[in-house]
């Protein structure tokens, strides 16, 4: 299972599966019966949405402002993402220190971790009962029930997605090259908006797409430490969940919605992926 | 501070020989592998719990989906229940009633739905047989506030700076709350502080007892096991829960359903529910 090296990938593929004997007839059935898996939900949900009634569904003003909540807290949390993942990645791929592996289990915890424990844990230390709830009250800072609660707990289950994609980009990056342009007399400063950044382009977009849309979906952190509040931290998600308690019909609508954006998003990163890779 | 790793483009021989701390690139990167091996958990886990606890005995399962009020009184009912009928195996779900109902009109296969309110038992009516309703207990409203906190009043609900969490609208729980205040002539103030609306009566309570609000509005019933906290200010209106309960004619076992609702609805099974605060339905009104 070793990965073959960037330059030998592919020649020695394409011969091994014609000799593969019968083992794919069994795959291939189970790759069809898999993709069924991942394709009826979302037939079944265009099937279902009351495609006539979408237009009064989705102009309600629950869901606009949840639509716009949604745009707001995920942009946020990407920005916040990059801006403190960035910085752990760099250290991640490019230095050893005591730690590291932990610090990098750490830093994954929140992908595997359900997103209610990531609330709780955060109310834990954020919320007015929290370990720095006294603190940050005498700021007069509020998190629990606010947007900003909102934006942190998505930040906390997405940013992970961004790290971990960056950090293998670093590592992958030719350090000749860095040190080809330090030899130049580049500043670090330089050398990373000219050569590691170019470098990494593919990565980082493919980071923050899946950290977008992670973002986008975050659910569970966010009724458990933000609560559900319309305009206030009722994203998309909470939205469909609470129109799901009584009004199937207004969740599919919403349900259709986030649907769209996460394939245009995923379709778009292939896009960029395919034409930016080397 | 040096650079640890050094990896060049093509790793995956070049370096057995030497002696470099770094060990050939593995199929994985390290950052992925925590991910891929929770996930393999995940996948192995549940099948072996479900060969580990699949052997099920020989009574017959009767469902129950009941509002999340009612979580602690129906374990006691069920208990009681089974013990009395070892022929049957009382399976509890509790939640919101107006998602309960939801999952039924979807087709869940309960055979019991014990709502809070009566129009959600109205809207299951509407789209599966029901073969037997009747009230069964009632309950009143209370504002719910900190022991230790400055709410103590209900107009306090109202004043500026409050954080007050109800059940959502949709939910028994919020619209009993909300027919309360509007009663009292507080709706708008309060409403204005509402920091969250929760999915069912136990979320108010499990944002107050986490400290986050300051008050909330619910059942008299679900202070108990939170008392050291949280203490009730009772509600000068003239709101009442009532508890319905039907028995679904199109589920699995419709006859271990009329056992279970015969059991509710007997002396043993009121007392049981009056033994956690719930009060016997007003027999003047059997439907509103």
């Amino acid at each position: 299972m070793t990965e073959s090296g960037q330059g030998s990938r592919g020649p020695d593929r394409a011969p091994r599966a014609a000799s593969e004997g019968y083992g794919h007839w069994l795959l291939i059935p189970l790759a069809l019966l898999g993709l069924a898996l991942f394709v009826l939900p979302l037939l079944g949900l265009l099937a279902r949405a009351p495609l006539a009634e979408l237009p009064e569904l989705l102009t309600r003003e629950v869901v606009v402002a949840a639509l716009g909540l949604s745009l707001v807290v995920s942009l946020a949390a990407l920005g916040l993402a990059l801006l403190i993942g960035f910085p752990i990645a760099w250290l991640l791929a490019r230095f050893e220190f005591p730690g590291r592996r932990l610090v990098r289990a750490l830093v994954t915890l929140p992908m595997v971790l359900p997103p209610v424990v990531a609330g709780v844990a955060l109310l834990s230390v954020f919320g007015r009962r929290g370990l720095f709830g006294p603190l940050l009250s005498s700021l007069g800072i509020e998190l629990a029930f606010t947007t900003a609660g909102a934006i942190l707990a998505a930040t906390f289950v997405a940013a992970p997605f961004l790290i971990i994609t960056l950090e293998a980009a670093l590592e992958r990056v030719d350090r000749r090259l860095e040190d080809a342009a330090a030899t130049l007399g580049a500043t670090r400063l330089r050398i990373l908006w000219t050569v590691t950044l170019p470098a990494i382009r593919p990565s980082l977009l493919a980071g923050l797409a899946l950290c977008w849309a992670r973002a986008l979906g975050e659910f569970g952190a966010t009724i458990t430490f933000a609560g559900n509040y319309p305009g206030r931290t009722q994203t998309m998600p909470l939205a469909v969940y609470e129109a799901m308690q009584s009004d199937p019909d207004g969740a599919l609508a919403i349900s259709l919605v986030l649907l769209v954006v996460s394939l245009g998003l995923l379709f778009g990163l292939r896009g960029r992926l395919g034409a930016a890779d080397p | 501070m040096r650079s640890a790793r050094r990896t060049t483009r093509n790793t995956s021989s070049g370096t057995i020989g030497s002696t470099c701390r770094i060990a050939p690139r593995p199929s994985y990167h390290p950052a992925v592998r925590l991910p891929i091996l929770a996930a393999k958990l995940a996948l192995v886990l549940p099948l072996v719990l479900s060969l580990a606890c699949g052997k099920s005995s020989g009574r017959t399962k009767v469902t129950v989906f009941a509002a999340a009020s009612l979580t602690e009184s129906f374990a006691a009912l069920e208990r009681a229940f089974e013990a009395e009928h070892p022929e049957y195996d009382v399976e509890l779900a509790f939640a919101g009633s107006q998602l309960l109902a939801t999952q039924l009109l979807e087709g869940a296969r309960a055979d019991v739905f014990a709502s809070a309110n009566p129009e959600q038992i109205d809207r299951v009516a509407t789209g599966r047989e029901l073969l037997h309703r009747t009230r069964f207990a009632s309950n009143r409203l209370v504002a719910v506030v900190q022991r230790d906190g400055e709410v103590k009043k209900i107009e306090q609900l109202g004043a500026e700076g409050v954080r007050v969490v109800l059940a959502g609208e949709t939910v028994p729980a919020g619209k009993y709350a909300r027919l309360a205040l509007a009663e009292l002539g507080i709706a708008e103030a309060v409403e204005a502080n509402v920091v969250s609306n929760e999915v069912d009566v136990r979320g108010v309570i499990a944002k107050l007892r986490a400290g986050e609000a300051d008050a909330g509005i619910a059942y008299a019933t679900d202070l108990r096991g939170s008392e050291a906290q949280l203490e009730g200010i009772e509600l000068a209106v003239n709101v009442h829960a009532h508890y319905e309960l039907a028995v679904l004619g199109d589920a699995n076992n419709p006859s271990g359903g009329q056992a279970f609702a015969a059991f509710v609805t007997s002396d043993e099974g009121q007392k049981l529910m009056q033994g956690f605060g719930f009060v016997a339905p007003d027999s003047t009104a059997k439907h509103d």
